[in-house]
C-alpha cells in the first residue's frame, strides 16, 4: 500500500522537478566547496547523483522523466533566446562574415567527422552513432537533435558536457602552444568546441573573445543541425 | 517578463509548426531561433524584457540538461559497449576542433586585416 502511494507520488511533477533542482543546487554547492574542479562540473555530478538515487529508490527513468518534464520543456525557449546574443553581436558577424562562416563550417565538419568516425570504425551500435552525431552542437540544441534523429538524449548530453569540459581545460594551453594570440580566434575556437562553458571561459579572457565565442557557439549549433539533417539518412 | 516569455513561446510554436508542416528534421526551437533573429534585425533593437529574460534563463541553462542527462544511467549497456567510441569522440574530437578552428580563424583574421590595410 505504502509502495503504491510512493509510485503515485513519483509521477507528480513536484517530485521530479524538486529532485532535479535539489540535486543541481547540492552539486553546485559541492563544486564551490571543492574549489571548482573542472572535471566535477555540477551538471555532471547532478546527473550521476540523481541517476544513482533513482536506481536506489527503484524509480524507473521513464516515471522520473515524466515528472521532471516541465524543466526539460524550458529547453525550447532557451534555444529560441540564443537569437539574443546573436543579435547583440550582429555588427561583428556582418563585418567578419566570411571569416566566421568559413571557420564555423570547417569546425563543424571536423567535429562531426571526429564524433561519428570512431563509432563507425569500432562498429558501435547505430543508436550510439546517432547519440554522438549532435556532439558538435551546444547541449540545448544537441538534445533536440538527438531526440529528432533517434539517439539517446542522455548519452548525448553527457558526451557534449564532457567535450565542453575537455575544451575549456585544454583550450587555453593549446592556444599558447599553437602561438595564437588573436582573442577573436581563441573565442571562436572555444565557442565552437566547448559551447556554453567555452563562452564563459572566453569572457574571462576578454570581452572580444567572449563575443566571438557566443557567435561561434550559436552558428555552430545551426551548422550542426543543418549538416546532421542532410546526413540523417546515412547515420 | 511574461510578455517577453509569451513572445518567445509564440516564436517557438511557429518554429515547431513550420518543422511539422514542412517535414523538416530540425528541432522546432532552432527554427524559432532563426525567426526571432530575423524579427530582431527588422525591429533594429532587442527589448529590455527579452534581453533580461535571456540573461536570467541562460545562467541556469545547465539545470535544464539534467532530466535528459539522467537518461544515461539507464543506458550503461550502450555506454559500456561504445566506451572507446565515446572517449575518442570526446578527446580527439574536441582537441582537433579546437586546434583547427583557432588556426584557421587566426589565419583568416590576419588575411582580412591585410586586405583592409591594402584596400
Amino acid at each position: 500500500m505504502a509502495e503504491a502511494g510512493f509510485e503515485l507520488f513519483v509521477l507528480e511533477p513536484l517530485y521530479g522537478v524538486s529532485c532535479t533542482v535539489v540535486a543541481y543546487v547540492a552539486a553546485s554547492v559541492l563544486y564551490e566547496k571543492l574549489g571548482r574542479p573542472s572535471l566535477l562540473h555540477p551538471v555532471l555530478i547532478a546527473m550521476l547523483g540523481l541517476g544513482g538515487f533513482l536506481v536506489m529508490t527503484g524509480t524507473s527513468y521513464e516515471s522520473y522523466f515524466a515528472s521532471a518534464r516541465p524543466l526539460h520543456l524550458l529547453l525550447g525557449p532557451a534555444v529560441v533566446l540564443l537569437a539574443v546574443p546573436l543579435f547583440r553581436h550582429r555588427h561583428s558577424i556582418i563585418h567578419f562574415f566570411g571569416v566566421i562562416l568559413a571557420t564555423v563550417v570547417l569546425g563543424c565538419l571536423i567535429a562531426l567527422t571526429a564524433s561519428v568516425a570512431p563509432a563507425l570504425f569500432t562498429g558501435a551500435d547505430p543508436e550510439m552513432v546517432r547519440s554522438l552525431a549532435p556532439r558538435a552542437a551546444t547541449t540545448t540544441v544537441a538534445i533536440g537533435i538527438s531526440e529528432e534523429i533517434g539517439g539517446i538524449p542522455g548519452v548525448t548530453a553527457v558526451v557534449v558536457i564532457l567535450s565542453a569540459i575537455v575544451g575549456v581545460t585544454a583550450g587555453p594551453p593549446l592556444m599558447r602552444m599553437l602561438k595564437i594570440r588573436d582573442d577573436r580566434a581563441i573565442g571562436l575556437a572555444l565557442g565552437v568546441s566547448a559551447h556554453v562553458l567555452g563562452v564563459g571561459r572566453a569572457f574571462q579572457i576578454s570581452e572580444a573573445a567572449g563575443a566571438f565565442a557566443s557567435i561561434g557557439m550559436v552558428l555552430n549549433a545551426l551548422a550542426t543541425v543543418t549538416l546532421v539533417s542532410v546526413l540523417q539518412g546515412s547515420l | 517578463m511574461l510578455r517577453a516569455l509569451s513572445k518567445i513561446l509564440v516564436f517557438q510554436a511557429c518554429g515547431a509548426a513550420i518543422a511539422a508542416i514542412a517535414g523538416l528534421p530540425v528541432p522546432g526551437p532552432v527554427i524559432g531561433l532563426g525567426l526571432l533573429f530575423v524579427h530582431l534585425l527588422q525591429a533594429g533593437h532587442v527589448s529590455q524584457a527579452t534581453s533580461d529574460l535571456f540573461d536570467r534563463l541562460s545562467r541556469h541553462i545547465p539545470l535544464l540538461f539534467v532530466p535528459a542527462g539522467v537518461g544515461v544511467v539507464g543506458r550503461f549497456d550502450l555506454v559500456h559497449s561504445g566506451a572507446l567510441a565515446i572517449v575518442l569522440a570526446v578527446a580527439l574530437g574536441t582537441l582537433a576542433t579546437l586546434a583547427t578552428t583557432a588556426l584557421v580563424a587566426d589565419l583568416l583574421f590576419r588575411a582580412a586585416r591585410e586586405v583592409e590595410s591594402h584596400g
